[in-house]
């Protein structure tokens, strides 16, 4: 039975509905589907025609799709080198393997959407890489320019208020 | 060799070019100054002006000369351009050559006095000096240079056009000659000019047509040396008009103002230089991608703050303090996010900040908690001399009289005792420190009972304020040759206790100033490169914020030391903030450290990129307590009760401290009585 499981596949259910094949021992590196296999493990296994099905539904489709392909590259091709904290370097090729650099290199809205998956799925690795690629974005920044690469509209700050926020970061050295 | 000749005659022209453009300038500039240095005297005789005659500042008499001499004609020109030069030479002596020798442009001139010099006579009233000044001063302020500098530009256009004209022109008169001459071979040569190419008549034909070949070369070089010096022109005069009328928008900017400034002025400290460097040294890059998300900000938004909760917590784990502060700055939605004390602001200004609060709870004070435990809570759990303090302020926190604890009420109570509570898990949760924990007083319990003696508004506060003051109170005390001698230099700490005996300038003046930052001291004291690099064997805990980057990529050598970045050139192996232990290895080699920890000769405090107001704030405090503790020393011990005066420092967790060391050398920590 449990041979079967390491070696068996699952199916991962999209917000779309569409459905995604995937290896168990791949899908184990996300949390969620680890504590969902082990309900199901409880509920009892009685019929085993069916796969186990795991509705994600907060996950696109395309998405799931980053987020697999992620999962498959990291159980088979090579494991992601852990991320020191705080960053040394700027470039993000120089802190993960190039492939990890080129995985997040996406347009905003879908390392948004990897960032939530992530944390939803319970991805640790994932989760690491994709904030990694956020902090990028903000490291070395001024206020101005994280306004404008976050597409912040105008400061909402009042006048005085604006004056002390604004001598916090200049008061580093 | 004929390389060279094009070249030599570009050169040439160029220059002539600017020469001309030059003298077109000076010519307009003395016309104009001509025109607005009215020659107003024409009713103050003559003698009086004989008797001013070539002096610098007078001019009445040589331009009533000039007129005079303008009636006869081409002959007393001369004589009135060189009296022309002594006027000039009031304002620039060196062009007075020039001026001389161009006398053919002083025609002009003449032309242009005469009119001056007769309308001058119509108002006659005209004769006051200031007016003179004010009218030149109004010349030079209404864009006269730039009119100055386009109409040079425009000669030299011509110029420019002008010889290559000329040179196509040559070059076409050349090729026709040289046809000419081919058809001629066989005849014999008509002129003088072309005997030359008779008497080359066997490899005539070839010559001539690699030298054709060699004019169209030349023809087109000049073009491009002329469309260069052009483009060339326009660019620095645009630059020139931007640079002067909009100043660049960016530089306006507050922020990046006050950042330029405060690196040009103040000597940049390590944090921020560490992040200029790495963000110039791959700055092509680093441009392109920063389009690139640009282009991507205007397609989609991306709000960081509507991220979970954890995401937030790693992003900004990545991140060094000050890439975090630069985002508070962003919007009042970031500022929630990332100051847990800025809702209690808010809720005091009865603004809608219990709504953001209640948006990002406990986010905050997690993400600064974070950073807490990433750049220092080690050295409270894992570095013997921390956890000696640490306990030793638990053991005043518990001990405290409840009439102290009364009278201090804190004014973030609930908050203060949840950040407080946080801090003692994190600490406590190693395992290191559990064992050696007063098993009695778990501080659970106590936080759950007591309130901090010192009031901790925010987390972010504490991380600031904990950066600041971590040195003095870690090795507070630690003074004793026999146990453990710590001194800070340049925010690093450094083990001395094996030192001590062998210190050149005695053992005593080292006990005195060790047990705190001794910088000021170990710098008017002079320390030779030697002895600064025999302290860097001591290091104990590096200060991540006082490293130099540029000292360490300028300054070594052999990059084997510290694991490098190949990319960026930078050192890998400490952080740019935070504290950490050296290892061995890095070490190992001293003169590589040297100039990167400490510096290379007497310098200043290496200060530590911290919050300017927190440290000013603790700074007039520390000055305050010196006052008050000297003054307590006197009086409770008197002059023979203590060795080197009484110590202060502030415990993050209990607030300002005193500590002495007595006559048998015992540390003595005292709590300072409260003020009356």
């Amino acid at each position: 039975m449990d041979g079967d499981d390491l070696h068996g596949t699952l199916k991962l259910v999209s917000k779309e509905g569409d459905t995604f094949e995937v290896p168990v021992d791949i899908a184990k590196l996300s949390n969620l589907v680890l504590t969902t296999l082990g309900e199901e493990d409880d509920g009892g296994n009685d019929d085993d025609d069916d796969m186990i099905e795991i509705p994600l539904p907060n996950v696109r489709s395309a998405v799931l799709a980053k987020v697999i392909e992620y999962c498959t590259h990291y159980k088979l091709v090579e494991p992601m080198t852990p991320i020191t904290t705080p960053l040394k370097s700027n470039r993000i090729e120089e802190i993960v393997q190039e492939w990890y650099a080129n995985f997040v290199n996406v347009d905003q809205t879908l390392l948004f959407e990897l960032v939530t998956a992530a944390n939803f799925m319970d991805i640790k690795a994932l989760l690491d890489l994709t904030c990694l690629a956020v902090s990028i974005l903000i490291k070395g920044k001024s206020a101005e320019e994280i306004r404008r690469i976050f597409n912040i509209k105008n400061n909402d700050f009042s006048a005085e208020e604006e004056i002390k926020v604004a001598d916090d970061p200049n008061a580093m050295s | 060799m004929l390389l060279l000749g094009v070249e030599l005659q570009d050169i040439l022209r160029v220059v002539v070019g600017i020469a001309l453009g030059l003298l077109t300038v000076y010519r307009r500039e003395l016309s104009c100054n001509r025109g607005y240095h009215p020659d107003d005297d024409d009713d103050e005789n003559d003698a009086e002006g004989s008797r001013y005659y070539g002096s610098l500042s007078e001019r009445g008499k040589i331009h009533t000369a000039e007129q005079l001499s303008s009636h006869d004609g081409r002959n007393i020109h001369i004589h009135s351009s060189s009296r022309t030069g002594l006027i000039r030479r009031r304002k620039s002596s060196s062009a007075l050559p020039n001026m001389i020798a161009s006398v053919h442009q002083d025609d002009e001139h003449h032309r242009i006095h005469n009119a001056t010099a007769s309308s001058s006579s119509c108002n006659k009233n005209n004769t006051d000096a200031t007016e003179e000044l004010l009218e030149s001063a109004g010349l030079s302020l209404s864009g006269g240079p730039f009119l100055y500098m386009f109409i040079a530009m425009i000669d030299h256009l011509v110029l420019t056009t002008y010889l290559s004209t000329w040179a196509s022109v040559s070059s076409v008169l050349h090729r026709l000659k040289s046809k000419v001459d081919v058809r001629q071979n066989s005849s014999p040569p008509p002129s003088l000019h072309h005997e030359k190419s008779s008497r080359l008549h066997s490899e005539s034909r070839r010559h001539d047509e690699s030298d054709a070949i060699m004019q169209q070369q030349k023809h087109q070089h000049l073009y491009s040396v002329a469309w260069n010096a052009a483009t060339e022109y326009f660019t620095s005069i645009s630059a020139k008009l931007d640079t002067t009328q909009q100043q660049h928008p960016i530089r306006n900017h507050p922020f990046n103002n006050t950042r330029h400034s405060t690196n040009n002025i103040a000597t940049p400290r390590s944090k921020s230089t560490g992040n200029l460097h790495n963000l110039s040294s791959d700055s092509i890059t680093s441009r392109a991608l920063f389009r690139e998300m640009l282009a991507m900000a205007n397609n989609g938004g991306f709000d960081v703050t509507l991220l979970p909760s954890d995401a937030q917590i790693v992003i900004f784990s990545y991140l060094p303090p000050k890439d975090i502060l630069s985002f508070t700055c962003t919007n009042r939605a970031g500022r929630c996010l990332l100051d847990d004390g800025y809702e209690g602001e808010e809720l005091s200004s009865a603004s809608s900040g219990g709504l953001h609060y209640s948006k990002h709870g406990d986010t905050p004070l997690l993400i600064w908690k974070a950073l807490f435990h990433r750049d220092y809570s080690w050295v409270l759990t894992d570095w013997k001399v921390g956890k000696d303090a640490f306990l030793k302020s638990m053991n005043n926190y518990l001990h405290h009289d409840d009439e102290q604890q009364q009278q201090q009420q804190v004014r973030h109570f609930p908050k203060s005792r949840k950040i407080f509570h946080h801090l003692i898990s994190m600490v406590a949760s190693d395992s290191t420190t559990v064992t050696t924990w007063p098993t009695d007083r778990m501080p659970e319990d106590a936080s759950a009972t007591a309130t901090p003696i010192h009031s901790l508004s925010s987390m972010k506060e504490f991380y600031f304020t904990f950066a600041e003051s971590w040195l003095n109170y870690t090795i507070a005390g630690c003074n004793s040759p026999n146990t453990k001698c710590l001194i800070g230099l340049h925010g690093h700490v450094f083990d001395i206790t094996h030192f001590v005996e062998d210190h050149p300038g005695s053992t005593e003046t080292l006990l005195l100033q060790s047990g705190r930052d001794a910088t000021v001291f170990f710098e008017s004291m002079g320390h030779s490169l030697g002895a600064r690099k025999l302290a860097l064997g001591m290091c104990v805990v590096v200060n991540g914020q006082c490293i130099r980057w540029d000292a360490a990529v300028n300054g070594s050598g052999d990059g084997d030391l510290f694991p490098r970045n190949n990319a960026s050139g930078r050192l890998s192996h400490f952080a740019p903030c935070g504290l950490v232990k050296p290892t061995h290895e890095s070490l190992a080699s001293r003169k590589d450290v040297l100039g990167f920890l400490i510096p290379r000769r007497r310098s200043l405090p290496r200060f530590q990129g911290g919050l300017h107001r927190i440290r000013e704030r603790l700074r007039q405090e520390e000055e305050r307590d010196l006052h008050r503790a000297a003054r307590w020393g006197n009086v409770a011990l008197g002059m023979d009760g203590m060795f080197g005066g009484v110590h202060v420092y502030f415990d993050p967790f209990c607030g300002w401290r005193w500590w002495y060391t007595d006559r048998e050398f015992n540390v003595v920590f005292v709590t300072p009585p409260r003020p009356s």
